[in-house]
């Protein structure tokens, strides 16, 4: 019973990161049918950014802040300096560019990080064990479920409540109404692309304490993330935290229980997913 | 049998009733022609007959087969032909090509090993069309290079290609100059008698000089359906389309 | 399909480029090279020509799919490290004629090419990149992981070429198994141009072009682009065996993103749904990377630079630079 339940708030902890990563690329996606292939790779360096920060500073907080925020005017510099020319049409071309940009990021960091994993001790207030029940639990990973669950709450807060949250959905539904009754979509495309850029980087440094940074860690996150993105469908904030659960749920169960099967285990929920539903549980923007 | 039949055909989509119990029966051989002021359905019930919408309730007919629940692709097969309001072309490939593509699909589409253009019955069906239409003199250009009304006549030649049962047109003289309407009505009406023809309209003029019968929708439901001569003396037509200029000059 | 960029749509449809005046005596030059050239270089450099026209072939399936089908795919290269593994484990393991082996192996790539199409055909577009991309990665997760069938991280190595009692050269030889490979690249090649010239082709590039249209004339075009998948996966299977015998092992870094990357660089930079583009391609992409390979480990990031640079410049590959330059298009 303890097996189960520890394996299941693993899978919350890393449902939480997956949403946080993943809602950004659901939006995007979503809203600028933009498929960014370098997105894992802002989590990758947001991990870095914040070890480097916090070895010269000691602050995880700073180490935090730093993480986004760079990641954050990564994507900002990525979109207009390179993403803003295609339209809505060159979905491959966009995607080849950032693919090339996921090998350069890749690359470059193992250049300067070296192929170590690199890990990021969490503050002394997060750390040690937090009784649960009966359960003994890593506060760092309870830490990570309840910001998670926050972080969750607020993006859904924000996008169905404020103003400029509905433009957003405005424009998942239909971007040229959207334009035509006078929304300024390409600075909404901007904000949207560096905000979630700065969840990627985010979760990049909230997942270093619990997973690591090393290299690889961005293509094997790239993954999960877009399995989220296809069972939840694209443009929806439900969407992708109902699909981390699933796939965060799917995945750690069966590396805890079946692992020869590990890597297959997500394809079950996305086959089953796209064979019901083509455009994910609560794809919108099509 | 007729040609192409509904019985209650309905489609709802969330709080709007957008086609209501249509029933239609119409012969072989018939031009039938379905007007109607904006809103009044048109769209949704060719999208209902040429595969594009399921309904919400109602059975379609080709000849003796339903095919309520056959996907688009399968009634073509079937020989429901439709030409789209705006031309949809292969426009990289060549005007003899195009027609192949639609000349093709009832031969051996899935042959791997001759060129496509080596099956002799096939190319002769295309040069026939190409002839009938007029555009066998440009016949290697690109489709992108055709004039806006060519562009619309091999819209409809990429139909006939394919020698249909019932022919659906939508809109077929829309966008249209005067002398290409001309052009397209005169060729359409050559069809008359050897092809059923559905065709919708905005343009009554056009429908009435091209249809044998005509049925007349309004807010989802068929209002009145006869011959032309019929349907063109009632008061009610003119109080639906005058309804519909009344409502434009005060919006 | 939706997000090939309009310059790669401005190709002439189905045509072998020998139909074009300057295609033909470049061609017969190019052939003359490839037969004359083995017998004045080192084995070494034979075995880098090898190599090419094996990811030329990779690239031609590749080029159905992405060129002809308008589905861009990322997964490649996982058909060929199905047939590549497929033949190691037969041949190492069981007591298999070669010719049987071979032909399973092939197979298998396109039973693997099914499957693929079944579960990334339920989408189009940008979805359908990842989901090639996810089928890829399992894939190789496959053969990373399931050590007691693929050796995992270690691969499968002494893999022998197979003896070919009719002829009287051994195929251990770089040249002769060369060749051989020359051969098979031709007949592919040329089964290629047939292909896509045929009633089958010109449908594939119909729904290309538009999809709707194809279905409201009556294609079941979800079969069509099926069917590709399976051809382009018997293609990788070709291209994985003849990999297997070149370099006499395989490895699980064979079903990695990046060459299936490579085989998709190298279909763009030769130019999309032409027939020789990809051998173009390869003819670039392949020694590029031995050389980056041989002076620095820095291929990936190589690689990325030009994909960005290739994107941003030159979005009709080779071919459209050189066809822009002559004028435009051209008309049959």
């Amino acid at each position: 019973m303890n097996t189960v339940a520890l394996a299941g708030m693993d899978a919350l902890s890393l449902a939480m990161l997956l949403f946080l990563l993943s809602a950004g690329l659901s939006i995007t996606f979503g809203l600028m049918r933009i498929i960014n292939m370098a997105h894992t790779s802002f989590y990758l360096l947001g991990g870095y950014v914040a070890i480097a920060v916090w070895t010269q500073t000691r602050s995880f907080g700073l180490a935090v802040i730093a993480a986004a925020v760079s990641m954050g005017v990564a994507g900002l510099l990525l979109y207009s300096g390179f993403l803003r020319r295609f339209s809505k049409e060159d979905e491959l071309p966009q995607v080849l560019l950032t693919f090339g940009v996921l090998l350069i990021v890749a690359d470059l960091a193992l250049i300067v990080w070296g192929g170590d994993v690199k890990r990021l001790p969490p503050p002394a207030f997060l750390g040690g064990a937090v009784e649960l029940g009966p359960l003994t639990y890593p506060r760092y990973r309870f830490f990570l479920i309840v910001t998670g669950l926050v972080m969750a709450v607020l993006l859904w807060l924000f996008v169905s409540r404020t103003r400029l949250g509905s433009l957003v959905r405005a424009g998942v539904d239909d971007v040229e109404t959207a334009q035509s009754i006078g929304i300024n979509m390409p600075l909404v495309f901007l904000l949207v692309f560096g905000f979630g850029s700065l969840l990627a980087g985010l979760a990049g440094v909230l997942g270093a304490p619990y997973l690591g940074v090393y290299p690889g860690l961005d293509f094997e996150t790239m993954l999960l993330a877009f399995a989220v993105i296809i069972v939840g469908g694209a443009g929806s904030i439900e969407g992708a935290f109902i699909a981390a659960l699933l796939v965060a749920l799917v995945d750690t169960f069966t590396k805890t229980y079946v692992p020869a099967l590990g890597y297959f285990s997500i394809y079950a929920p996305m086959a089953i997913i796209l064979a019901l539903r083509p455009n994910g549980l609560l794809g919108r923007g099509t | 049998m007729k040609a192409l039949a509904t019985e209650g055909l309905t489609k709802r989509f969330a709080g709007l009733t957008a086609v209501r119990g249509v029933d239609l029966a119409i012969e072989d051989g018939e031009c039938r022609a379905i007007i109607g002021p904006n809103g009044a359905g048109k769209t949704t019930l060719f999208h209902l007959l040429s595969g594009v919408e399921r309904p919400t309730a109602g059975r379609i007919f080709l000849g003796d087969e339903e095919i309520t629940r056959e996907p688009a692709y399968a009634r073509a097969r079937k020989g429901l032909g439709r030409t789209f309001q705006i031309s949809s072309l292969f426009g990289k490939l060549t005007v003899e090509e195009n027609v192949l593509l639609a000349a093709q699909v009832q031969g051996a589409p899935f042959a791997m090993h001759r060129a496509a253009m080596a099956y002799a019955p096939v190319m002769a069906r295309v040069e026939r069309v190409l002839e009938e239409g007029g555009l066998a003199h440009k016949r290697r250009v690109p489709v992108r290079f055709l004039s806006h009304g060519e562009q619309r006549q091999l819209e409809l030649l990429l139909a006939l290609a394919t020698e249909p049962r019932v022919l659906l047109l939508d809109e077929p003289t829309a966008g249209l100059s005067e002398a290409e309407r001309k052009s397209m009505t005169a060729h359409l009406a050559r069809l008359r008698g050897s092809t059923t023809i559905v065709l919708v309209s905005h343009d009554i003029d056009v429908a009435f000089a091209l249809a044998d019968r005509v049925s007349v929708l309004h807010l989802g439901e068929v209002l009145l359906e006869g011959t032309v001569d019929v349907v063109r003396q009632d008061p009610r037509i003119t109080d639906i389309y005058l309804g519909e200029e009344v409502e434009a000059q005060h919006a | 399909m939706k997000g090939l960029p309009q310059v790669w749509l401005d190709y002439p449809r189905a045509g072998l480029m020998l139909r074009r005046t300057w295609a033909l005596p470049v061609g017969l030059l190019a052939l003359a090279v490839a037969i004359v050239l083995p017998f004045f270089v080192q084995p070494f450099f034979v075995d880098i020509m090898t190599r090419v026209l094996v990811f030329a072939i990779l690239a031609v399936g590749l080029n159905l799919l992405v060129g002809y089908a308008g589905l861009p795919s990322l997964g490649q290269a996982a058909f060929l490290a199905m047939g590549a593994y497929t033949l190691a484990i037969l041949v190492k393991r069981t007591g298999l004629p070669a010719l049987v082996a071979v032909l399973a192996a092939i197979v298998a790539a396109g039973l693997l090419g099914a499957l693929f199409g079944l579960i990334a055909l339920r989408a189009r577009g940008a979805t359908f990149l990842l989901i090639t991309l996810a089928l890829a990665q399992s894939a190789w997760a496959v053969a990373f992981t399931w050590r007691a069938m693929t050796g995992g991280d270690d691969g499968i190595g002494g893999i022998s070429r197979p003896t070919l009692a009719f002829l009287p050269w051994s195929m251990e030889q770089a040249r002769p198994y060369y060749f051989l490979v020359l051969i098979v690249f031709l007949v592919l090649l040329w089964g290629f141009s047939v292909l896509v010239r045929s009633p089958f082709g010109l449908a594939l590039q119909g729904i290309r072009d538009n999809e709707l249209r194809m279905r409201s004339l009556g294609y079941n075009t979800w079969l069509y682009q099926f069917v590709a998948f399976i051809i382009a996966a018997l293609f990788g299977g070709v291209a994985g065996v003849l990999r297997a015998y070149l370099t006499e092992a395989v490895t699980p870094g064979w079903a990695e993103v990046t060459p299936s990357a490579e085989a998709l660089l190298m279909v763009i930079i030769g130019g999309p749904g032409t027939v020789v583009g990809p051998l173009i391609g390869a003819l670039i992409v392949v020694p590029a990377g031995q050389i980056a390979n041989f002076f620095t480990n820095r291929w990936q990031l190589v690689l990325g630079v030009v994909y960005v640079l290739v994107v941003l410049f030159a979005p009709g590959g080779i071919i459209g630079l050189l066809r822009r330059g002559r004028g435009g298009e051209e008309l049959a």
